[in-house]
């Protein structure tokens, strides 16, 4: 498992709270709302600095959504996302929602809602607008999943990897190309890349362009969406040692999402599984793999083909398909599928409790038996 | 007794005559399949493991030319060179006795017909004497015979004897007499409704008369399968068939793959580039680099004993928990201008002089163990 | 500092992948013998744009004082009937003496401007509608297109028709004219940012400008501030032809450029402009305008072609350039009388030649635009 290069671990970099996004259908002769696509319902967590964290699951299960949601590429239905704020105002913020809820005079009500507006303007990322947006950009960035499409075409290298720099001022424009080779160095690319197209370079190599592109603003979280998805086998090493030697030397934090078990299992210390667009598992990754407790996580862990020709597996896939998120099942959403479905799971959504050890589930069997 | 291979690829030479240059795609590709196994190619992108099952079909397209090699099918006792026969002669072997899966599903279904419209021009391709006579058979064996059942008997006697008759094909395009192929038709839905449910389609009434993008990917490509394996094919190439799927669908689909090879008796040349597909479903294993086959085992040998050097790097660089993760150095070579000798020279780990001089050979080394690599040479 | 060659040999460096690209072009352009056939068309008609003053001198002898415009075909030799080619009047004599030699050179400088003035203007108003209407979508999408598709909706050529006839004899700059379109502009931008929910100074500095323009407009329309005339320029009928023919050539442009932009807004890479915080003009230039602009260049070398044929008929009609300019249509026109009958065959050489040289201008642009498509198509490029 990845160490953390002795950073404090307790410090909490991106607190994402009751997370939601929506997306309406409209249907009918006036385009009215008949229905939501839930992608992403109600998701918290908490990415610690200097961490690398898993977020895997199926297509459709909301995990890029969720990626693209925090740092405000799509924006968010509902829900509050803080990026490095102190632990005291969080708890601030906490026990005025406390006092807002259990409040039941007006006037007071009007005052603590006023107090928490202006907390929110000031700390929330769900609610920067204008400037505030623009510097987060500097703090947050996203690595996709298909370098092919996420470069320019018709763009040249070092424009490229130099734009964000171009667009942020950070640096006087004489000093960006020196700024940029730095960058392309330690990805591992050299000064004979600066001047060509994306097509002319190879799947790996492209990828490590996105990635400087990323990185040259110096940013503090860094999501990966599904990096390695689009490579090959022997690339894939290449790429997720370039991430650790990255990791370590410029201080970031990953959120890393990917459908590979594999690859998570490699690189991430926590990891949360999601399905329908709720977290269902969250702990630290040997936990998941040695003892995964929620049906879902175990079908998933057992699905995944091992490169061993001597442990074949016998054991019967789990049926049917991920149901379209437009209508998820009543109750937990997994129990069509789920091979040990009780009543209560057809009927109650189950929590996302803490059974022990930092080990986050969402099932009524797990966490009735720990009661 | 030696039994026959189905497919016999011997020394294939493949070359893309394209602006920048001349791309040497496959450089003496060397594969054998034998009958009732599944083959796995494994490789990285621009090997050439897509370009070799394409040219099994015999479907290289231009700028794409075969210069040199065989390849020589099995089929009905009979062993042709796929490379001597001209396109009608192709035509009839492909979706019959050689049929390919590809990697997009819902690319490879025409959207504006429906999966019923699709799986049944492959069975009337290839198949359509048969369900003629099972609809004769069902309209003589009908108890009550009114004028008109008579009528389409003597039809489909006449149908029966000459399948592609001009009258016939007058007849089937004028609206108000095309009823008289209802009958076919009937017998054609039964057999694509059989050969849904066979696919483990919980609806397959409903499948059948859906479009292409109502179905899932899952879905979808067990279309592809229906249709690949309508006919009893002799050989199934699959292309990555389930690379975009998820990991349970992909779980689905590898054992449903496994039923129905022990149902059609087909072997199936099944490429991908995850090795753990491999190792869970095939049973012997090609290993492709830069156009060339470098090695050939049955696969726990190729996974507990790899001899070429590649196969080596490949496996260790498969990222283990725990463990520093291990890349092969350098990139694949350009095949405009390939590398000379053997094309791995400049990555390889034990290259001596003779590895940039001259090509290795494919040579058995073990009992099915094949390699092309000076290491194991004379 | 650097020495020339090493000047050269950076300069050569920073565009290696660019002088790649041309080199891929040019190989593409040679392969085919449509496409050579076309550049060498259009080289050919522009060699004699340029030599015109060479190849046909106004004569000083041709009252050159009393009309300085070079176009203007001198009426100077005073026979009624037309008279057949001859090598001092290589291409012949029309009906009022103009000399068709003469006409179809100096008409070759006309047509360019026309196909070129034409399809630029009408190219940048289009281009303008078209992204702002992709990019942005909703409601401004809906307003600009709806306005669009009005203008579709009428036939092209009757509306340039109507265009010609109505515009008036110059063009008079004067304040209201002027205020009244940036009125409408800038409150267009301010109901944009209004609808991006950008900072709220920014629309509330916006919406100011707007009324203190709408109400300086008033002012002016109703009287009290006088009219102020900053420019007046006389059009000539050439120049109403111009006008009419932007006016009604732009929305075509408008709707490509727009569709272009909806495939374009939806890719990876604006997407990633954006999260490092790319503003929506940089998106707009730097990474959409490059990536959609190649159909739309194809269009606009097809229509210079159609443009000037267009245009020719305008003036066959009568509603085009002034008589005696030099015009290829015009040209045609002066035959109008003789059209049904036999004196067409006899007084051939004034249609055929100017007709000639319409015909092959508007194939040299379409194989032109052919070539371009086919050179840029990334489907059929070998990459």
């Amino acid at each position: 498992m990845p160490s953390l290069w002795g950073v404090n671990m307790s410090e909490k970099i991106l607190h994402i709270k009751s997370l939601k996004k929506y997306y309406p259908v409209l249907g009918g002769v006036f385009r009215r709302k008949i229905a939501e696509v839930k992608a992403v319902d109600n998701v918290s967590l908490v990415i610690r600095r200097g961490e690398c964290f898993g977020v895997v699951g199926e297509s459709g299960c909301g995990k890029t959504t969720l990626a693209k949601t925090t740092i405000r590429i799509l924006e968010p239905t509902e829900g509050h996302i803080y990026f490095n704020v102190d632990e005291e105002i969080i708890s601030k913020i906490e026990k005025l929602e406390q006092n807002l809820m259990s409040e039941r005079d007006k006037k007071n009500k009007s005052t603590i809602e006023a107090e928490l507006r202006k907390l929110y303007h000031q700390y929330d990322v769900a609610k920067f607008k204008g400037s505030k947006l623009h510097r987060l950009r500097r703090e947050m960035q996203i690595v996709y999943q298909d370098p092919t499409t996420s470069l320019n075409p018709r763009m040249l290298v070092k424009d490229i990897v130099g734009e964000p720099l171009l667009i942020h001022r950070v640096v006087e424009k004489k000093k960006i190309p020196e700024k940029v080779l730095e960058i392309l160095k330690k990805v591992g690319l050299g000064e004979q890349h600066l001047y060509r197209y994306p097509h002319e370079f190879s799947g790996g190599q492209r990828q490590r362009i996105a990635i400087a592109r990323a990185l040259v603003l110096q940013p503090k979280f860094v999501v990966l969406d599904e990096p390695t998805s689009s490579v090959d086998v022997s690339v894939r090493a290449q790429l997720l040692e370039l991430f650790q030697t990255l990791q370590k030397d410029m201080n970031l934090t990953y959120m890393f999402i990917t459908h590979d078990l594999n690859v998570v299992e490699c690189i991430s210390n926590r990891v949360a599984v999601m399905y329908l667009g709720k977290i269902v598992e969250l702990a630290e990754t040997g936990k998941i793999f040695s003892e995964p407790l929620h049906p879902y996580t175990r079908a998933l862990t057992e699905s995944a083909p091992i490169p061993d020709p001597t442990r074949k597996k016998m054991r019967a896939p789990l049926k049917g398909e991920v149901p379209s998120p437009i209508n998820p099942p009543a109750g937990c959403r997994f129990h069509p599928r789920c091979p040990l479905a009780i009543d209560i799971c057809r009927s109650k959504e189950p929590i996302l409790m803490d059974v022990g050890n930092n080990h986050f589930v969402a099932c009524h069997l797990m966490t009735k038996s720990t009661k | 007794m030696e039994i026959e291979n189905i497919v016999d690829v011997e020394n294939l030479v493949l070359r893309f005559y394209t602006y920048e240059g001349i791309v040497e795609a496959l450089d003496g590709v060397n594969l054998h399949i034998k009958p009732n196994e599944i083959l796995g190619v494994v490789g990285e992108t621009g090997c050439g493991k897509s370009v070799t099952s394409l040219a099994i079909l015999g479907i290289v397209m231009p700028p794409g030319r075969i210069e040199n090699g065989k390849i020589i099918i099995n089929v009905n006792g009979k062993q042709i060179d796929i490379l001597k026969l001209h396109e009608e002669a192709i035509r009839k072997i492909r979706g019959k006795d050689i049929s390919m899966v590809f990697q997009e599903p819902r690319a490879y279904l025409n959207p504006v017909y429906t999966v019923f419209d699709q799986i049944s021009e492959v069975l009337i391709e290839h198949r359509k004497q048969e369900f003629i006579n099972r609809a004769l058979q069902t309209l003589k064996n009908q108890p009550k015979k009114s004028t008109i059942t008579n009528f389409y008997i003597s039809i489909y006697e006449k149908w029966s004897k000459n399948p592609n008759s001009l009258l016939i094909r007058f007849l089937s395009k004028i609206p108000m007499l095309r009823r008289f192929q209802n009958p076919f038709k009937k017998e054609l839905r039964k057999e694509v409704v059989q050969l849904l449910k066979s696919l483990g389609m919980a609806d397959p009434e409903r499948v059948a008369d859906s479009y292409p993008h109502e179905l899932s990917g899952g879905m979808a490509q067990r279309v592809v399968i229906a249709m690949a394996l309508a006919c009893n094919p002799t050989l199934l190439i699959c292309d990555e068939p389930t690379t975009n799927l998820d990991v349970t669908v992909q779980a689905q689909i590898l054992e449903l793959i496994r039923a129905l090879r022990a149902k059609f008796k087909s072997s199936i040349l099944y490429i991908t580039h995850d090795l753990g597909v491999i190792a869970e479903l095939c049973e012997r294993v090609a290993v492709m680099y830069a156009g060339n086959v470098v090695e050939l085992a049955p696969v726990i040998e190729l996974f507990k004993n790899p001899l070429h050097p590649y196969t080596r790097a490949l496996l260790e660089s498969i990222p283990r928990p725990g463990q520093p993760f291990k890349s092969i150095p350098g990139i694949v070579p350009s095949l405009i201008n390939p590398p000379k000798g053997c094309r791995f020279n400049e990555r390889c780990n034990y290259a001596m002089d003779i590895c940039y001089k001259i090509k290795p050979k494919f040579i058995k080394v073990k009992e099915d163990h094949f390699v092309a690599c000076h290491l194991y040479g004379e | 500092m650097f020495s020339l060659r090493e000047r050269i040999q950076k300069w050569k460096k920073a565009h290696e992948a660019s002088i790649k690209e041309l080199k891929f072009i040019l190989f593409r352009i040679r392969k085919s013998p449509l496409s050579l056939l076309g550049t060498f068309i259009i080289a050919f008609y522009i060699i004699i744009a340029i030599l015109a003053p060479i190849l046909a001198p106004p004569q000083p002898s041709w009252d050159i004082f009393k009309n300085p415009n070079p176009f203007i075909i001198p009426d100077a030799y005073n026979s009624v009937d037309p008279t057949p080619p001859s090598p001092q009047h290589p291409f012949g004599i029309t009906v009022e003496g103009y000399d068709i030699y003469y006409g179809c050179i100096w008409g070759t400088i006309t047509a360019f401007r026309v196909g070129v003035m034409v399809v630029a203007l009408s190219l940048i108003i289009g281009l303008a509608v078209g992204i702002i209407a992709g990019y942005y979508g909703g409601l401004v999408d809906e307003i600009l297109m709806r306005f669009t598709d009005i203008i579709i909706c009428f036939p092209g050529l009757i509306l340039a028709m109507a265009f010609v006839v109505a515009l008036p004899p110059a063009l008079t700059l004067d304040a209201p004219t002027i205020l009244i379109p940036i009125t409408v502009v800038i409150a267009l931008i301010t109901l944009l940012q209004f609808l991006k929910r950008t900072s709220k100074r920014r629309a509330i500095i916006y919406l100011a400008i707007t009324l203190v323009l709408a109400v300086v407009s008033a002012l002016i329309l109703l009287g009290i501030v006088p009219k102020i005339n900053v420019v007046q320029t006389p059009l000539t009928r050439l120049d109403k032809v111009l006008i009419a023919l932007i006016l009604v050539g732009w929305p075509g442009y408008a709707r490509v450029i727009r569709g272009e932009v909806l495939r374009a807004r939806s890719e990876d890479y604006v997407e990633a402009a954006k999260a490092i915080g790319a503003s929506d003009s940089r998106i707009i230039f730097k990474h959409i305008v490059p990536n959609t602009i190649y159909p739309i260049l194809i269009l606009a070398s097809l229509d210079i072609g159609s443009i000037v044929l267009t245009a020719a008929a305008l003036s066959f009609l009568g509603i085009g350039a002034e008589p005696s300019y030099a015009d290829w249509g015009q040209l045609v026109q002066k035959c109008e009388p003789y059209m049904l009958g036999v004196d067409i065959v006899r007084y051939w050489y004034i249609w055929l030649i100017p007709g000639a040289f319409i015909f092959i201008f508007g194939l040299g642009w379409n194989l032109l635009g052919d070539a371009i498509r086919d050179v840029l198509d990334p489907t059929l490029r070998r990459r």
